[in-house]
């Protein structure tokens, strides 16, 4: 049976930003604020606070899971997050919301498909 | 410190908040470059200071149980508190609510309470009778209760032609009393008209005037025309009628004068008026210079006339 996302949606800049740096791999905090600038081309920078006051919702939401300290790592205090399969289907569900956003913005400002070389 | 500013900044939030995350935080403003990026992360936790205490109330307690200390029996004795009691942070805001209402409350009733302080009526300011005025017949045999509040007329001050007054500088003036005026009536009926000296444990000897000593002050020292220059002229007439001193203001009806002391009467039929007489330089037979006539704290000066 599929799970309806729709009620979450949609959702705010950060947190699509953080599930989406989160879905490639289980990040920390400053992991996260990187990986939030190099998907937006650095115009879009999330400070700790913002960061962790979202990460703070995703996790009681249970889309984010916390992983707590990994071995190896040069910093004891960072915790690593990794994104759940809930957070995972909110992520696809807000993906296929901004893609008909898209899609529909193409066809009213008609924007020609880019063509395949 | 930005640093330490930053980590104040972080232990000031709240304590669910700052258990999971603050070492993050923390170990993020290691890897700022320079004063900016640190400035930038001190303003960053401020106002993620401001949000987790203002939007974020759900985060403000711990959900996970805190690990109980545990006692550690390695020979060395430990000590343990008993539930150490610290107020909710909610709890905390609704009595700062509460305290800052009933301090509004306060104020205001202490306003409102103040109205009603100036709204207290002050008694007036009255004069009081001079004590040489013998009471009202008529009323003086009433309680105080039933006695009405009219002053009644002062009696005519009949002083003798001459009258001899010891002086006593230290005392202050007082007005005679009506033993003294009796006496030197009857001293002038009886015809010592001039060496009238009242007895020592009389009051009469306070009312001496610094000014005259034991001049024998005579009515026709008191008698002139004094004329007030300003603002207006006016011409006072102090005139003697059957051994009384009457005074007449502009040609307008004689007053009657009662005396309060050797320089200073009482007008007749006026209230709150009175006359003071300022003696001159003669000891022998001191005339009078000048006179201030006082009437309902309005003070005028006239100059005796030659």
């Amino acid at each position: 049976m599929k799970e309806d996302f729709t009620s979450f949606l949609p959702l705010s800049p950060a947190a699509l930003h953080i599930l989406l740096s989160l879905a490639g791999e289980d990040l920390h905090g400053y992991a996260i604020m990187q990986e939030v600038a190099r998907q937006s081309e650095g115009k879009y920078k999330l400070g700790p606070g913002t960061l962790y006051d979202n990460l703070q919702k995703l996790i009681q939401r249970e889309w984010v899971e916390e992983l707590g300290h990994r071995r190896g790592d040069d910093d004891p205090r960072r915790r690593y997050y990794r994104l759940s399969s809930l957070g995972r289907g909110v992520l696809a569900a807000e993906t296929a919301r901004l893609a008909g956003v898209v899609r529909e913005a193409r066809l009213r400002l008609q924007i020609a498909k880019p063509r395949r070389a | 410190m930005i640093r330490s500013l930053y980590r104040c900044a972080l232990r000031l939030h709240p304590p669910a908040f700052r258990k999971r995350f603050a070492d993050e935080m923390d170990s993020i403003f290691d890897q700022a470059d320079g004063n900016p990026a640190a400035l930038k992360l001190l303003l960053d936790a401020l106002l993620s200071l401001s949000r987790q205490w203002t939007l974020r109330p759900e985060f403000w307690h711990d959900a996970s149980p805190s690990a109980a200390p545990t006692p550690v029996f390695d020979g060395v004795p430990s000590f343990s508190s008993i539930s150490p009691f610290r107020p909710r942070s909610a709890a905390l805001l609704n009595g700062l609510a509460l305290s800052l209402a009933v301090f509004c409350l306060t104020c205001f009733a202490i306003r409102y309470s103040w109205i009603h302080v100036l709204h207290v009526r002050i008694p007036e300011v009255q004069f009081e009778r001079p004590s040489g005025i013998p009471p009202n017949p008529r009323t003086s045999g009433m309680s105080p209760m039933m006695e009405k509040p009219i002053a009644p007329p002062p009696p005519v001050y009949k002083a003798p032609s001459v009258a001899t007054v010891p002086a006593t500088p230290a005392l202050p003036q007082i007005p005679p009393p009506v033993e003294t005026v009796s006496r030197l009536r009857s001293a002038r009926n009886s015809g010592h008209t001039n060496a009238v000296k009242p007895q020592s444990n009389l009051p009469i000897s306070k009312w001496s005037a610094e000014t005259i000593g034991e001049a024998e002050i005579p009515l026709e020292s008191y008698e002139g025309t004094y004329v007030v220059d300003s603002p207006a002229k006016i011409t006072i007439v102090i005139a003697t009628e059957r051994d009384s001193l009457m005074m007449s203001i502009s040609r307008q009806p004689r007053l009657g004068l009662t005396p309060m002391s050797k320089t200073k009467f009482t007008v007749e039929g006026l209230q709150n008026c009175w006359i003071e007489f300022t003696p001159g330089d003669g000891a022998a037979s001191p005339r009078m210079r000048e006179l201030q006539l006082s009437c309902n704290g309005k003070r005028y000066v006239a100059h005796r006339q030659p």
